[in-house]
């Protein structure tokens, strides 16, 4: 499983060297984690990229946890994006399937499972939905409360409640399987 | 329960994972955020394009002004005006820009920024600046505001005028100035932008010489010389751009005469900014140079 690491950026103060570095350790997790939300590799490379513009262009009177700041634009972007989407059933035909997926039967599957995961987590309060996304993409618990800016004592309560939250909304809506 | 439930969210958060052979390319992608990014901040140039959004723009004095100025940068000239300020403990009226802000592309040469844009490219006569401009073009631009009738009847009353009634049917239209494509010249310490004369919109029958006369009278204008400014805009009204309350800490601002008319210009500690019309055109110059240079860089425009 690919685990992104949270850059110490803290000292970064806005070079183009400091900003180049920022971009190279961030730009791929950050996409990574806002691929889970679109399920658009097209759409969560441009929303990384747009990410990184708004640092430039209106940086945060902080230089400290550039990184964390990054990931929740992007997270704010990708859920906007998500919500803005009307035409879902179309958007989830252009997403990719897992290479292993073999059949169009398994393909339609995995289309539909995609597409129940995303409407339900659309439907959770930002923060739960972003906290079970980015565990998801392996972040650490540390990781997470540093991101989202939160107490990391409680990111683990928080996340057994984001579980909760999203189990009874995906079996509520379409059952337990 | 709780690990269970854990497990259960992990499986079905599996069918989000990227695919392996998706690989997002930072180094590419490095690559085209500097292209987007000409020598200053795209954000500084859309910014500053955006000055040709405003009809009307806000400065507090600078030092070697008295008074708070409101300058008119209307569709078709440059006029300044001196007024009070807006009443304190009251929203100014706050232009904001529409739709999404796309960053200037990058053009090879005048044919390619004339073919995008529809019109003629001016630039300084050769050699007034050493170097060849580097040139990109912007979609059309797009702000404005939208109109709060409480607010302008606070306004109103906070500045002890009577007898003036804001029409109801104005809250909440929306009104916008449009530019065309802009065009955007950079050498290594000025840039200059520049745009077909602005185009307005705003709701069917929207009374624009009485919008203008309202917003001068709160800002102190006497109501016969508010009527006459507001009558002269006709269909150019003031709009309204807040900018910095401690501009005056750091700029100052006079009106100038270039060659072909009225321009204004602000004098910061690094920076000289100048903005005029002429009747095809609006234009704003800022860099590094010295305000002279600046003057004849913006003479030199044709």
């Amino acid at each position: 499983m690919h685990v992104a690491t949270i850059s110490d950026i803290s000292a970064l103060a806005g070079s183009t060297a400091d900003f180049d570095s920022l971009f190279a350790a961030n730009y791929k997790p950050l996409a990574r984690v806002i691929y889970r939300i679109l399920g658009d590799s097209a759409a969560a490379e441009e929303l990384a990229a747009e990410a990184f513009w708004k640092l430039h262009r209106s940086p945060p009177a902080s230089k400290g946890n550039l990184a964390g700041w990054l990931y929740r634009t992007g997270l704010r972007l990708a859920f906007d994006s998500l919500k803005k989407r009307k035409r879902r059933a179309l958007y989830e035909a252009k997403a990719p399937v897992s290479a292993a997926v073999q059949n169009p039967e398994e393909v339609v599957n995995q289309q539909e499972q995609q597409a129940r995961v995303r409407l339900a987590l659309s439907s959770l309060n930002p923060v739960q939905a972003s906290l079970l996304i980015l565990r998801s993409e392996g972040h650490s618990l540390n990781e997470i409360a540093a991101i989202l800016v939160l107490n990391p004592n409680s990111v683990g309560t928080l996340l057994a409640r984001a579980d909760a939250a999203f189990r009874k909304e995906y079996v509520n809506r379409y059952g337990e399987r | 329960m709780e690990n269970d439930n854990r497990q259960w969210v992990a499986d079905k958060m599996s069918f989000l994972n990227p695919p392996d052979a998706w690989n997002p390319d930072s180094t590419a992608a490095l690559a085209r955020f500097h292209q987007r990014r000409p020598g200053e901040s795209w954000w500084y140039l859309a910014t500053a394009a955006a000055v040709f959004i405003a009809a009307v723009v806000w400065f507090p004095a600078g030092r070697a002004v008295a008074q708070q100025l409101w300058q008119f940068l209307t569709v078709h000239r440059v006029a300044v005006i001196r007024v009070n300020s807006w009443p304190r403990g009251i929203a100014a009226p706050e232009i904001k820009m529409l739709g999404s802000m796309i960053p200037p592309i990058p053009a090879s040469d005048v044919d390619q920024v004339r073919r995008r844009v529809n019109y003629e490219p001016r630039l300084p006569h050769p050699g007034v600046l050493s170097d060849s401009p580097r040139l990109s073009t912007t979609f059309s631009l797009a702000g404005g505001t939208i109109v709060k009738t409480a607010v302008l009847e606070t306004a109103l009353q906070k500045a002890g005028i009577t007898g003036v009634t804001v029409p109801p049917e104005w809250d909440n239209a929306q009104l916008a100035l449009h530019t065309s494509g802009v065009v955007v010249a950079e050498w290594p310490d000025i840039m200059l932008a520049q745009s077909l004369p602005l185009t307005l919109t705003a709701p069917p029958g929207f009374d624009f010489p009485v919008f203008s006369a309202i917003i001068l009278r709160v800002l102190g204008v006497a109501p016969d010389e508010a009527q006459r400014l507001a009558t002269q805009m006709g269909t150019a009204p003031p709009w309204l751009l807040p900018l910095d309350r401690d501009f005056d800490k750091f700029a100052t601002i006079e009106e100038v005469q270039l060659a072909s008319g009225p321009a204004t210009l602000i004098l910061e500690k690094d920076r000289t900014t100048i903005f005029w019309s002429v009747p095809d055109r609006v234009y704003l110059l800022s860099g590094k140079l010295s305000r002279e240079l600046t003057i004849a860089t913006a003479n030199a425009v044709q």
